[in-house]
This record gives structure tokens, sequence and C-alpha cells, in this order.
């Protein structure tokens, strides 16, 4: 009786075995896949070298952080506003285009000069070169503060998507020095959190 | 280019020095003192003294009276013939320095610092200094500062408090309310006696003066305007003598004249007035055409004016511009760097994209002791000129960035706002904006200096 018992348990524990092992494999992959495909989103190299052209269609729905311009404590500041962007247009333009002509946040202002256009947006090797129409500078209205949210209102807007980590911006094409005096822009720049309210 | 022609006299008089030092022959060990430089430090006045390399010199000190004098023997030293035989210092109880050699054999060089009154010597100490032989000698100030209580004076329509002898004093002023006051915190000084006046004078109802706590072990004394209503306040310094102005457009007020003291003596320190040429910075309205006054006309003479501060504490300055000419953000920071700064000033005029909405003073800094250098320069700017305090911002402009002296990035005011853009075009608030920025300099140096000493 004992030893009967004992032989049909033999391939109960294998399939538990099995199923187990299966479980810990799939969980892994489950975990590992999202990340797998951002790194192969941002990587850099040949296997990315190919030009992403910026009216590539967005395959889904992405989100962005748009930085728009609000004064706070006397202060010009950005403030990131979470957007599902438009489809049909890649995720760079979009962004762009929103924080140029999108509806604006209650309490906000445009941080672009008045009159500013984009001309063209393309990503590649995750720096994206954004270009605008000559408004960007001609309509500057000074200010240093106020540079610092021009500029980082473009540079945070696009190094909020997964394929951006720097951003040249350009001006009919050319890349310039400065826009107000202040900042230099002639380099892609990335991320920074000073002017953002609410950043550590 | 007085630098330059500083710097060939100092090779020339070290030439010398060697040429003499070669001549005595090789037994002889003594040294050739080629400089002797004296300036205010933290803890009093230091006098350096220079030899062409080396070790710091030995230093044996000691009081004499009638007159009374302290007494500093350097054994195995040896003046250069081109030094000055009598140093000006500015300290209270000092009145000047002498040099002389004591003795030819064996040689001893002397350097006596004549008092102004009997048993009043200051404290002091020997330090190396931070360049190859050159050595320290700290005279210590006597104590704290005994102040008498305060003057009043009226003039256009504002009310004038005068505190004698404060000038030097590292100072808080703010404002209290309920009732509306400003007072005056000014460290290392004592009264004399509690002083308590009723006034009555304008908008001034009443004037105090009374010692604090101390913080840690400097003593502080503080002095109090009661007014009968708020008003606006400006601090600035005529000669050795505080003064606090309350009343309306108190920054307008006419300024005494600057009395440069060489207090930044061979300082190298760059001016940078923002933008210029086809840059004309913020306007005072936006076009098109764009109205002015523009920023960088403002800039410029403000730079304009703190240059000549500056020289005339003995700085060596240099411009980044001088006149209305585009200059890059790069060329401006490489300026800096080729002369090799001690510390960089750009200076410039804010402004948003709404008119009339924002206004105030800010400073701003990049990287590593310029912070220290932007809390000095704001703290002296809002007590100058009376404007919104907008704080110290860390921010990474271009030419704070790439120039690596401590440099700072001056928001003056707003020019986009009209109550601030009149004090902008006003030349007496230009003034005190290049002698606010010029205090905070001349503290940032001397602690950054006396920092330094102390840890050699």
């Amino acid at each position: 009786m004992k030893r009967r018992r004992r032989a049909a348990r033999g391939p109960y524990l294998a399939i538990v075995v099995l199923l187990a092992a299966l479980g810990v494999v799939g969980g892994m992959l489950w975990h590992i896949y999202p990340e797998y495909r951002r790194l192969r989103a941002q990587a850099p190299g040949p296997a990315r070298a190919a030009r992403v052209p910026s009216s590539h269609p967005s395959p889904r729905a992405v989100v962005a952080r748009l930085y728009f311009a609000r004064v706070v404590e006397e202060r010009q500041r950005l403030v990131a506003i979470r957007r599902k962007l438009p489809a049909g247009v890649g995720p760079a333009r979009a962004a762009l285009e929103e924080l140029i002509g999108g509806e604006l946040p209650q309490g906000c202002e445009r941080p672009l000069p008045k009159g500013t256009a984009l001309r063209g947006v393309r990503v590649e090797d995750a720096v994206a070169s954004a270009d605008f129409t000559r408004e960007l500078v001609s309509n500057f209205e000074g200010g240093s503060e106020n540079e610092g949210v021009t500029v980082y209102a473009i540079v945070n807007t696009l190094t909020s998507l997964p394929t951006v980590h720097r951003v040249q911006i350009l001006v009919e094409a050319q890349r310039i020095n400065t826009i107000g005096g202040h900042l230099d822009v002639s380099q892609p720049l990335g991320f920074d959190g000073e002017l953002v309210v609410g950043y550590p | 280019m007085i630098g330059r022609a500083a710097a060939r006299r100092r090779i020339f008089v070290s030439l010398c020095s060697l040429l003499a030092l070669g001549w005595q022959g090789t037994c002889l060990a003594e040294r050739v003192i080629t400089r002797v430089q004296v300036r205010p430090g933290l803890r009093g006045t230091v006098v350096a003294v220079f030899t062409s390399g080396g070790e710091a010199l030995e230093v044996k000190s000691f009081a004499l009276h009638d007159p009374p004098r302290l007494v500093f023997d350097l054994p195995g030293a040896r003046l250069s013939p081109d030094l000055p035989s009598r140093l000006p210092v500015e300290q209270r109880g000092l009145r000047q320095i002498r040099l002389g050699q004591f003795s030819a054999d064996p040689e001893t060089a002397r350097l006596v610092v004549d008092l102004s009154e009997e048993g009043a010597a200051p404290g002091s100490e020997v330090t190396a200094g931070e360049e190859p032989g050159e050595t320290l000698i700290t005279l210590e100030h006597g104590g704290p500062v005994a102040l008498r209580p305060p003057t009043l004076d009226c003039v256009e329509g504002a009310v004038l408090v005068r505190i004698a002898g404060a000038a030097e004093l590292a100072r808080t002023v703010s404002t209290l309310r309920d009732p509306p006051r400003v007072y005056a915190d000014l460290t290392d000084a004592r009264v004399e006696e509690v002083y308590r006046q009723q006034v009555e004078r304008g908008p001034v109802r009443e004037l105090r003066m009374a010692g604090q706590p101390p913080v840690g072990q400097h003593p502080i004394a503080r002095f109090v305007v009661e007014l009968r209503e708020e008003q606006a306040y400006t601090v600035f310094c005529d000669g050795d003598d505080l003064l606090l102005a309350v009343g309306p457009q108190p920054w307008a007020l006419p300024l005494p004249e600057y009395q440069g003291k060489n207090r930044l003596q061979g300082r190298r320190i760059v001016v940078d007035p923002g933008h210029g040429g086809e840059d004309i910075g913020a306007p005072a309205a936006f076009g098109p055409p764009p109205q002015g006054p523009f920023e960088k006309d403002i800039v410029l003479d403000i730079g304009k004016r703190l240059a000549r501060l500056l020289e005339a504490e003995g700085a060596e300055v240099t411009m980044t511009r001088e006149g209305d000419r585009y200059v890059s953000l790069q060329e401006r920071a490489a300026i800096a760097n080729r002369v090799r700064a001690e510390a960089f000033i750009s200076i410039h005029c804010n402004a948003c994209d709404a008119p009339d909405t924002l206004e105030g003073t800010s400073v701003y800094y990049d990287h590593g002791k310029s912070a220290e250098l932007a809390g000095l320069v704001q703290g002296e700017l809002i007590a100058a000129l009376g404007t919104t305090d907008k704080g110290v911002r860390n921010a990474n402009f271009a030419v704070i960035r790439r120039a690596q002296a401590p440099g700072i990035l001056v928001e003056t005011a707003y020019i986009n706002h009209a109550g601030d853009r009149a004090r902008l075009i006003h030349p007496n608030f230009r003034e005190r904006a290049a002698r606010a920025i010029v205090q905070g300099l001349m503290r940032f140096l001397a602690e950054e200096r006396a920092a330094g000493s102390q840890g050699t």
C-alpha cells in the first residue's frame, strides 16, 4: 500500500515543480519586459540610428508632462501638467504643439514668446532637435527667470517623453547661442527641476 | 593695464632683490622683504610681509611707551630700499605703521605700529600666508566698538539717523510692525548706555539704542527707529559713519562722496554689464518697436559705477564691455578666466511677460563659494535699495556657470515694472546698487581671506 502511494505521488510532484518554475520565469519576464522595451526605445547606437521622422504616427496614446509658466510666490515658475497626447503625430511634435496651442491650464501662461511656432522636431539618439520660428528670439521680452521658464518649458516637456534625454533648441533650422542673453542653448540641454513647482 | 605695470614693477623689484641677495654673498642667510601690504581682515587689520619665497619669517613682538607703540622685529630680514617708510592703516586705535631697518649686523627689519592712546594695544597674531614667503601679522580689533547715541538730520523730506563709527561693522537691518519700526543690529558693538529719545520729527516718533544678547563671542548693539507709520528706508555709509534714512523714496536721496580705503588692493574683479549692442536686453515696454530705456544701457551705467568704486578700493578691474557693444556669453566668461578673476559680477535688470506684475531684487549663483557671495551682496542690496527681496537663487546662467571665479548675476530690479523702473532710471539708485555690491563683495573677500589665513 505504502509503496503504491509513493509511486503515484511522483508525476504529481513533477507537475507542481514545473508549474512553479514557469511561474517564476513568467513573473521575471513580466517585470523585465517593460524595462527592456524602455531601454530599447532609448538605446543609442546603430540599432536606433535610423531617424525617427517627426510625422511618425504614435502607435498608441502617449502621456507627457507639459510644463506651463505660472507666477508662484512672486516668482516665475514651471508647473508640470500630465496630458494624454493626441494620436496621429509624433509625441515630440504633439507635446510642443500642446505647449504652444493646446488647452491652457487655469492660472498658467504660455511659456514661449507670443507668435512662436514649431517648424519641426526630430529625435535622434535620444536628442530631440526642436526647431522654432524666429519669434522665439525676436518676441522674447527679456528677464533671466523668464528665459529660464521658456528654455526649460521646452526641455523639460520633451525630456518627459521616454525617447528623449536631451534637447537641442534651433531657430529657423540654425543653432543659436542664447534666446535672451542669460542661458547658453548652443548645446543640447537636459531636464532641470530648479524652476519647477513642487520639485524637491 | 595698471595690473600689468604693477606686475612688471613687481618682477623688477624681485629681480633687484635677487641681485642684491647674490651680491650679499652666500654666507649670509638673510631674506629681503620685497613688499608689505596692509589690508582689513575679519578679526582686524592684516599686515602681509612678503619675501621672495621661502618660509614665513620669525617675528618677535613687544610694546613700547611714549609714544605708545607695538614693535615687531623680523630677525634675519632686510627691507628692500624702495619700500615706503610709512603705511596708512584704517583701524580704530591704530595711527600708522612704520618700517625701518633696526640693525644691519645682524640684519633685523622692524615694523612699528603707532597707537592712538596708551593702554589700548591690540592683540596680535603671526601666521604664515598662502603664498611662499608671506608672513601675516594680524592686529586684532581692540574689542567691540563703543557706539554713541545717534544724531538726527532732515534732508529732502527724509529723516537721517547717523550712527558714528559704525560703517565697518557687520549689520542686519530690517523692519518690525506694531508699532512700525526699522532696526539695525550691529555686530561687535556695544552701547555706552541705554538711550531713548522722543523725536516727533517727520515720520519718526522715537529713537532707541540698547545692547542685544551676544551672538557667540560677538556683542550686538541694536538701534531702533520707531515710526508713526510704515516707511521705506535705505542704509548707506558716509566715511566711518552709518546712515539710516527713513522717508518717501529714500533710494533717491543724494549720496556722500565715496571714500575708497584700498580695501581691495590688488584684487582682480571682473564686472560684466549684461547684454549690449544688438542685444538690448529687456526693454521698458515690449514693441514693436520696443520702448526704452533698455536694460543694456542701465546695466552699463551701473557697471561703470561699480568699476570706479572698485578701483577706488584698489582693485584691478576688468570690464567685459565698456560701451554699447555685443559680447557673447562665452567671451564674457572667457575674459574672467583669462585675467584669473577673484570674483565675477554680472549686472542685469529683470523683466517678465506681464508688465507691472513682478518687482524686486535677486542675486543668482551657480557654483561653490558663489552662494556666500550672493547672500552677502543680496543683503546689502536690499538694505540700500529698499526693493522687494526676491532672495538668492541657484541658476545655470552661462556667464556664472563658465566663469571659474566665485560669480554672481545681480538682477537689480524689474525694468518693466513702473515702480522699479522709476528707481532704475534714477542715478542715485544706480549708485546705491553699485555701492551695495562693493560692500557685499568686500565682506565676502575679507571673510574668505580670514578663513584662508586661519587655515594655514
